[in-house]
């Protein structure tokens, strides 16, 4: 490697900065300006790409915050059932969106912490109505392999109450962080823990009552079966979350996606 | 020299394409952070974001030619986590995606799949120590990471702290 060294400096026929020692030092003794420069030029760049990546990270921040955050679930929405759908909205709403879950699925969570408290303000004024089809196609990654039935059967128990509040409440509650179930974990919630999430959200003792009974699983499982037949034929595949107006799918990618459809 | 351009253009690529299919779908991204269950929820989000801008960051050090030595250590960083993060997934019994390149989150994975994340990090690594010991290229932008037309890449020059005492 020396005798390299040694040759190729020769090579060089570079008189200037042989007793610095350092190979730096060669090339700065021989063209201190454009190594100034070079220099400059580099600390620019490295300054550039620094700028990108604090306004890439703060604009990604930006973007991951919830939509509205403070304003909660839905208060005084209409809440009604039909063939095992839960509708959330007035009935006159000029806009009803099909929102496809699964109450297991992870994004559908996120898709809540994100948009939920936007939503919630929108059905609360009767901009949006939502019918939420509450999917069960991930049963087999829950510990119970059944988790997605039972917590749509219990959103059916706490639907059928017909209260403003209670449905919202309790929808956004299995959607968080703390209380939903990972896919592919040990644990999942029992019938008692959702009746007992159920009930502060507001739920009736009868609603409880039909949770810790898994009175209503049976419905959310043939609801399930016609939702995930629906979701196929529009969007050629099943996949939560997804957002349908009309035939259309929403981009929930879009911050303003619902701001665009009000 | 040649070795050296490959190895800095193709962990730029890798860096580039990881951080833009991760910042391009934050939900995901946040996921398959949680997946992992290691961070606590509050750190979750703010690694989720973070994350695919550091990638990217490092790519575009390296696509430049900037610093190309340290960066090649800090991407050696990396992959270090990002191997220890898999390997304790598969350890722990969990059944996760990787999310290395997008995607995430649970996923019906088995061993094969836990040694070819592994192989393919393992291989990313080869590309960066290569960078660490060999660091200079023609047309980057940093002094100390150009390579000197004529010079092998072993000259002095190279910081490599080799032969320098000759």
């Amino acid at each position: 490697m020396s005798d390299k060294d040694g040759r190729d400096r020769g090579g060089k026929g570079g008189p200037t900065g042989r007793g610095s020692g350092a190979g730096r030092g060669v090339v700065a003794a021989a063209r201190p300006t454009q190594s100034r420069r070079g220099q400059l030029i580099a600390a620019a760049a490295v300054v550039l790409v620094l700028v990108v990546v604090i306004a890439g990270v703060l604009y990604e921040r930006s973007q991951t915050a919830p939509v509205n955050d403070g304003y909660g679930s839905a208060q005084n929405a209409r809440v009604s059932v039909g063939d095992g759908v839960v509708r959330v909205g007035a009935t006159n709403a000029p806009v009803t969106l099909d929102v496809y879950e699964d109450f297991l699925c992870p994004i559908c969570g996120q898709f809540e912490g994100l948009y939920g408290q936007q939503v919630a303000q929108a059905q609360d004024q009767g901009k949006v109505a939502v019918s939420y089809h509450l999917l069960d196609f991930l049963n087999p990654s829950s510990a119970s392999k059944d988790y997605s039935s039972r917590a749509a059967g219990a959103a059916l128990c706490v639907a059928s109450d017909g209260d403003g509040s209670a449905f919202p409440a309790f929808h956004t509650a299995l959607f968080t962080t703390a209380n939903q179930p990972k896919e592919k974990a040990d644990v999942d919630l029992t019938n008692a823990q959702l009746a007992s999430l159920a009930g502060t959200a507001g739920a009736s003792q009868a609603a409880q009552q039909c949770i810790a009974a898994g009175t209503r699983v049976s419905d959310a499982q043939a609801a399930s079966q016609s939702g995930q037949t629906r979701l196929q034929s529009v969007t050629g595949q099943v996949g939560t979350p997804t957002i349908l107006n009309g035939t259309t799918q929403v981009n929930i990618n879009d911050r303003s996606w619902l701001t665009k459809l009000t | 020299m040649w070795v050296s351009t490959l190895c800095r253009l193709g962990l730029a690529a890798v860096w580039l394409a990881s951080g833009a299919i991760k910042a391009a779908d934050p939900l995901q991204s946040e996921v398959a952070v949680r997946a992992y269950q290691l961070l606590p929820e509050s750190l979750v989000s703010p690694v989720a974001t973070t994350l695919p801008f550091l990638e990217i960051g490092l790519g575009l050090l390296l696509l430049l030619g900037v610093g190309v030595r340290p960066v090649a250590v800090a991407s050696v960083a990396l992959l270090a986590v990002f191997l220890a993060g898999v390997a304790s997934s598969w350890a722990r019994g969990l059944s996760i995606d990787c999310g290395c390149f997008g995607g995430g989150g649970a996923a019906d994975v088995g061993a094969l799949d836990y040694l070819a994340e592994i192989a393919r990090d393992v291989g990313f690594v080869l590309l960066a120590l290569w960078l660490v010991a060999r660091p200079r290229t023609p047309f980057a932008v940093g002094p100390a990471s150009q390579a000197q037309p004529g010079w092998p890449d072993t000259e002095p020059g190279d910081d490599t702290g080799g032969g320098q005492r000759a």
